[in-house]
């Protein structure tokens, strides 16, 4: 997975490209360890998740509840969005389209 | 109980999850046909996974076939012997980290079997080609 990222007024966005799964995901979580301001996921180019890369969204979700920071996903591809759907997480993870 | 009769291909790796990438291409490739493919290439990297985060596996086979309406996928490991289809599947829709796999594989997935022979875990999982139709 390729990670980009970018500062703006919402906060930090990471741009991610490829696949999130459980062998990148420690890649992205290594990057998050001592952020605790707004944070955006771009998932525009992500091809695929897994249970791992899920867990590390909703890990941040809870934290940004926790530490009272904004967090949001977003451009999820509909191929990706239907693994958010069965596990029913599409419901709970902030997810938007912009 | 539903027995595969003609292997289409077979995938042999070391139990790493830097083959991941790999184990997707080979679902992609050998179960194309299906609607919603990223849902089978879920279940079997769920339970690759597993096995090699829970079972210590160092290798892994995946083999697909394909007749009349189903795909067929059995996901074999030479971890620690474990029976993932006696495990109760934890809900969906709920916030915590992880416990989603088993879960992942059943719903996703017609029949879901396990056996162990020869120091090899053997799952058979199998997909409806269809099932949006159903």
């Amino acid at each position: 997975m390729e990670i980009a990222e970018r500062i703006d007024q919402q906060g930090r966005i990471y741009y991610l490209k490829g696949r999130f799964d459980a062998h990148q995901a420690p890649k992205l979580k290594a990057k998050l360890e001592s952020v605790k301001e707004g944070l955006v996921f771009d998932l525009s180019d992500v091809t695929f998740i897994d249970s791992t890369g899920l867990a590390l969204l909703v890990t941040v979700h809870k934290n940004s509840k926790k530490e009272n920071f904004p967090f949001k996903i977003v451009n999820v591809q509909d191929q990706v969005r239907v693994i958010f759907e069965i596990t029913q997480l599409h419901n709970i993870l902030p997810l938007e389209t912009i | 109980m539903l027995s595969p009769d003609a292997m289409v291909d077979t995938l042999c790796f070391p139990a790493d999850t830097a083959h991941l990438e790999e184990l997707g291409a080979f679902i992609q490739s050998n179960c194309a046909d299906h609607p919603q493919v990223i849902l089978l290439e879920l279940a079997v990297t769920e339970a690759v996974t597993n096995a090699i985060r829970h079972g210590q596996a160092k290798e892994c086979r995946v083999s697909v076939s394909h007749r009349n309406d189903l795909f067929y996928i059995t996901v074999e490991d030479d971890g620690q012997e474990f029976n993932s289809t006696d495990q109760a599947p934890k809900p969906m829709g709920d916030l915590r980290v992880g416990g989603y796999g088993i879960a992942i594989i059943k719903q996703t997935s017609k029949t879901f079997e396990y056996s162990y022979q020869g120091g090899w875990n053997k799952l058979t999982l199998t997909f409806q080609y269809s099932p949006l139709s159903s």
